[in-house]
């Protein structure tokens, strides 16, 4: 049995460098909300804040519009990765599964819907959505961020699809199912780690976008967190302290959600798929 | 009823492109128009373009935008791979190192970009003090702001942002893997860089060619990170082509030459896509 | 030169499909007002209110950062606000689009006085000989110092540096260690290095533009000589080693934690500077300038303007007479106000803001050239292009000239 598995502890340093590598300065920025103006701009810096102070999360939380551009970036987010997951499922197992006229043409639109510079598309995306009566309402970013999202999303589920043997379907079809039954009921759940992969890319691609938000959000009914982190960048009074606290509470409740995901993550459905 | 065979495909994909189309294809349409014509909307063939060549900016853009998107893929690679495959392996707090690796990916751009700005910055930079501190140099390096460090540190704050995305996809593939190959291989008495080699690369290749062609869009793409931390400076020196665009667009108003620009980045872009798609066809 | 009124009427004319915001009712207007003076905003919309009942003034808090960039595609949509806030540089581009409403008119039918307002900030306003916009806020750029390196350096704090051989002196004798003599800005936003560099071209007699804005004067002596002073600073070691990446907020960083001993901004530094190192001896002074001749400065400010496609103009010239009454433009002002007889006000006397008021006495605008923009990052380029090193003051400025006058030919 021993010549079966390898001795593990050259792993743990290579871990602990990987640790520090990604988590310094997300931890210097925790270090700095708590850090008063006055200590932010010392030489040398303090490793421990001198006077830690929960003022900035009290100005993050209680003193500005963050709150709600929370609840706009929830919805927005949420919204948008619905409905960018159920369209990707559709279309990525019509194009793993099936050969059909126009299929290239129908990929090479997507990968332009990738590969379109996003500063080239403002002015005429307005334009749309200005038309359509969607400017400034959730329904217009969620559709705009469908651009940003929805390529990739694509991609990802069609190499997840490729991935599972299609015997599995075939029996099933010549049970009966439908091919939307077969997706549905085999394919999809076999595929579980794509679909969460597609779930955090979509959701951490729309929380973070900040350029479409700032065109297409004209008020606090829609404004998303990204913008609120820019509104403490007043002209001429740049809120270290705030900025970096208002940082950690948008990175805190992802970095949870992405703990919560992480069991489906990791749980070895598509492993147990292909062996069983 | 039963739809016929020929169209069960087409109606799986019909949603999904009816939405991209609306929203990918008039301003696709109406860049190309854009860049064609003058304000008054009158043709001018292809004036924008060579305004555009003129100008010697442009050739540093293109320089710049291979060199930063070129490397940041490269390392994001790399590192990414390697993680991932650490990752795969089984010890002890493996979940929760999983989920914080991830942290860099999750936060948005513009806050990895403040908190990186804020670490180089020459006067409070944590950097430059630890640096000094443990004597690795003498004095304060302007990271952002010396024309031999700019890239090289916008690329590590690249790769630093998105490596764990390759790595998540890459422990997603490794799963895929039966893990009796391995323990096949191990009765064979294989070494680990054979099992790396033979196996896990083996079946990865598909993931990681997905990945490279994913790294080089969202790089050709990416604004935020450049422009939070140094505007393309300085004197132009980490200037890329999305910028230049934005640039030319939103603070000189000349949307038909950004459109004139945007028309060639799609073409760089397409082609680069073209060869890659083709190599990795014929491969498979 | 094509102009950019054609082009307005081309995206019209492009895109068919740009429809009414349908939102905007009669009696009810939206104010575009930037974060850092939206909480004044908000306070006169009560008082307005108040005052006239039947209209409803909805403050958009927008962010400063990009809004230049937000009230272009406003502009371009038709979808606009009814009253907002421009920074006085971006007046003249944005009525030369066409998406500003032209107030001659209005101005008169209002009764609003406009020799009482700064005639420097009127003209940052007009185009065309016609007027776009009402200016209500005005500032210049000042020196600030610290007086207490002033003395531990052997200098008298009670009499500043005037001319630009004393501010050489001053920024060597100052400059010890990690302590700098005079940090000038290389980074961040291009405006910031235009605010503190182009008034010592200026004073010299030099510039980036000539008068008629028909080439650019970068490489004549009197301009190449002023850049060099500036430049000069980083390559003498008088300006801290981060001055690429310093703005103006960065400056006052370095100021307040005691890096640099003098820099160049506008009044509002004061207030931070007392709040975040009360203990800090501050003086201000007029910016040094070369021996016999005037100082000159950048004019900064913002003004109120109301885009040609707004809902509710009407209500919108309202709320402007109401804006411009003296007190509330003095009120709403985070600087200087553009109307002179607000300048009474108690919140204008103290004895620091001084150089600052004589400084607005030189104060120029900036060049209403169509193309300003990317001239002004032209210049930017080529003046960090000399602090990395890339070539001399005067081989970057020529090349930095021939590039402005293959645009503006």
């Amino acid at each position: 049995m021993a010549s079966r598995t390898r001795s593990t502890w050259p792993i743990y340093p290579a871990v602990a460098l990987l640790v520090v590598i990604t988590m310094f300065p997300f931890l210097w920025m925790l270090i700095s909300s708590f850090k008063q103006l006055s200590e932010l701009y010392t030489v040398p810096p303090t490793w421990i804040p001198v006077a830690p102070s929960w003022t900035n999360y009290l100005n993050v939380l209680f003193e500005s519009n963050v709150p709600r551009y929370f609840l706009n970036s929830v919805i927005i987010s949420a919204g948008s990765t619905a409905i960018a997951l159920a369209l990707a499922i559709l279309a990525s197992y019509g194009f793993a599964r099936f050969k059909f006229r126009g299929r290239t043409a129908a990929v090479a639109l997507i990968i332009v819907g990738q590969l379109l510079p996003t500063a080239a598309i403002i002015v005429p995306l307005y334009v749309v959505l200005n038309w359509l009566g969607l400017l400034n309402t959730y329904l217009g970013l969620i559709l705009a961020y469908l651009i940003l999202t929805l390529p990739l999303s694509v991609f990802m589920l069609i190499s997840y699809f490729r991935g599972i043997p299609v015997e599995l379907e075939e029996a099933a079809i010549v049970d009966g199912a439908s091919r939307l039954g077969v997706l549905l009921r085999i394919t999809l759940p076999l595929s579980m780690p794509g679909v969460v992969a597609v779930i955090v890319y979509a959701f951490v691609t729309t929380w973070n976008e900040f350029i479409f938000a700032l065109c297409f959000a004209l008020d606090s009914s829609t404004k998303t967190l990204p913008i609120g982190l820019a509104e403490f960048t007043t002209e001429f009074n740049t809120d270290w302290g705030a900025v970096m606290a208002a940082s950690v509470v948008m990175t805190v409740p992802i970095a949870i959600l992405f703990l919560a995901m992480q069991r489906l993550f990791v749980g070895g459905l598509t492993a147990g798929g292909t062996k069983g | 009823m039963r739809v016929s065979k020929r169209f069960v495909g087409p109606l799986f994909v019909l949603p999904a492109l009816f939405v991209l189309a609306m929203l990918v294809f008039y301003p696709l349409v109406y860049t190309f128009v854009l860049s064609v014509t003058d304000p008054a909307g009158n043709y001018v063939g292809l004036e924008n373009f060579r305004t555009m060549l003129d100008q010697r900016l442009t050739s540093r853009t293109l320089q710049n935008t291979f060199v930063y998107v070129g490397f940041s893929i490269v390392f994001q690679i790399i590192l990414g791979t390697a993680v991932g495959i650490l990752l795969n392996a089984k010890f002890w707090g493996r979940s929760g190192i999983r989920a914080l690796i991830v942290v860099p990916w999750v936060i948005p751009g513009i806050v990895a970009a403040t908190t990186w700005g804020w670490m180089f910055h020459t006067e409070f930079g944590i950097i430059n003090y630890m640096a000094q501190s443990a004597g690795v140099i003498d004095a304060p390096v302007g990271w952002l702001t010396n024309p031999s460090t700019v890239m090289p540190a916008l690329i590590t704050v690249n790769v630093w942002k998105m490596f764990p995305f390759v790595a998540i996809m890459v422990l997603a593939g490794l799963q895929a893997i039966p893990e009796d190959l391995y323990e096949a291989a191990r009765i064979d008495g294989a070494k680990l860089h054979h099992e790396i080699y033979f196996i896990t690369l083996r079946h990865l290749r598909p993931v990681l060619a997905s990945l490279t062609l994913l790294l080089a869009i969202w790089g050709l793409n990416a604004i935020t990170i450049i422009y939070a931390m140094t505007r393309g400076g300085p004197a132009n020196r980490s200037i890329i082509l999305p910028i230049q665009i934005f640039r030319q667009a939103f603070e000189f108003f000349q949307f038909n030459q950004a459109a004139a620009l945007s028309v060639m980045f799609l073409l760089i872009t397409g082609v680069l896509m073209v060869i890659y798609v083709t190599v990795f066809a014929e491969k498979e | 030169m094509k102009t950019k009124t054609s082009r307005t009427c081309a995206l019209a004319t492009a895109l068919p499909l740009i429809m009414a915001a349908g939102h905007a009712m009669a009696g009810e207007i939206t104010w575009w007002a930037p974060e850092f003076g939206a909480d004044r905003a908000e306070e006169l919309a009560a008082k307005f209110e108040e005052q006239n009942p039947d209209i409803t003034v909805n403050v958009e808090r927008v962010v400063a950062n990009g809004l230049q960039n937000r009230v272009l595609v406003a502009l371009q949509s038709g979808n606009t606000p009814d009253l907002v806030d421009l920074a006085n540089g971006w007046t003249i581009p944005f009525a030369a689009t066409g998406g500003l409403m032209q107030m001659d008119d209005l101005v008169d039918e209002l009764g609003i006085d406009m020799s009482d307002f700064l005639p420097a900030a009127v003209n940052t306003a007009t185009y065309d000989g016609a007027l776009y916009a009402l200016p209500f806020r005005a500032e210049a750029h000042a020196m600030i110092y610290n007086k207490d390196m002033f003395e531990a350096a052997g200098l008298d704090a009670e009499s500043p540096p005037e001319t630009w051989a004393e501010l050489r002196e001053a920024a060597e004798a100052l400059t010890d260690g990690n302590q700098y003599g005079y940090g000038i800005a290389g980074g961040g936003e291009v405006s910031n290095t235009i605010f503190r560099s182009l008034p010592f071209l200026w004073m010299n007699g030099g510039g980036i533009l000539n008068e008629e804005m028909t080439e650019s004067i970068l490489d004549e002596p009197a301009s190449i000589e002023a850049v060099e002073f500036y430049t000069g600073f980083l390559e003498n070691g008088w300006a801290p080693p981060s001055t690429l990446e310093n703005d103006g907020t960065a400056l006052r960083r370095l100021f307040i934690a005691g890096s640099i001993a003098m820099y160049q901004s506008g009044q509002f530094d004061l207030v931070s500077i007392a709040e975040e190192n009360p203990d800090l001896d501050v003086g201000t002074a007029q910016l040094p300038h070369p021996d016999g001749k005037d100082p000159a400065v950048i004019l900064g400010g913002w003004n109120f303007a109301i885009p040609e496609a707004a809902e509710n103009k009407e209500d919108a010239a309202t709320f402007l007479a109401f804006l411009a009454e003296p007190e509330n433009m003095g009120f709403y002002t985070d600087t200087f106000p553009a109307r002179q007889s607000a300048m009474d006000m108690e919140r204008f006397q103290d004895p620091a803001l001084a150089p600052f008021r004589e400084m607005l006495e030189y104060a120029r605008q900036q060049p209403a050239n169509e193309n300003w923009v990317q001239i002004s990052q032209m210049y930017f380029d080529g003046i960090q292009g000399i602090l990395v090193g890339d070539g001399s003051a005067e081989e970057m400025m020529s090349e930095t000239a021939s590039q402005i006058d293959g645009l503006l030919q």
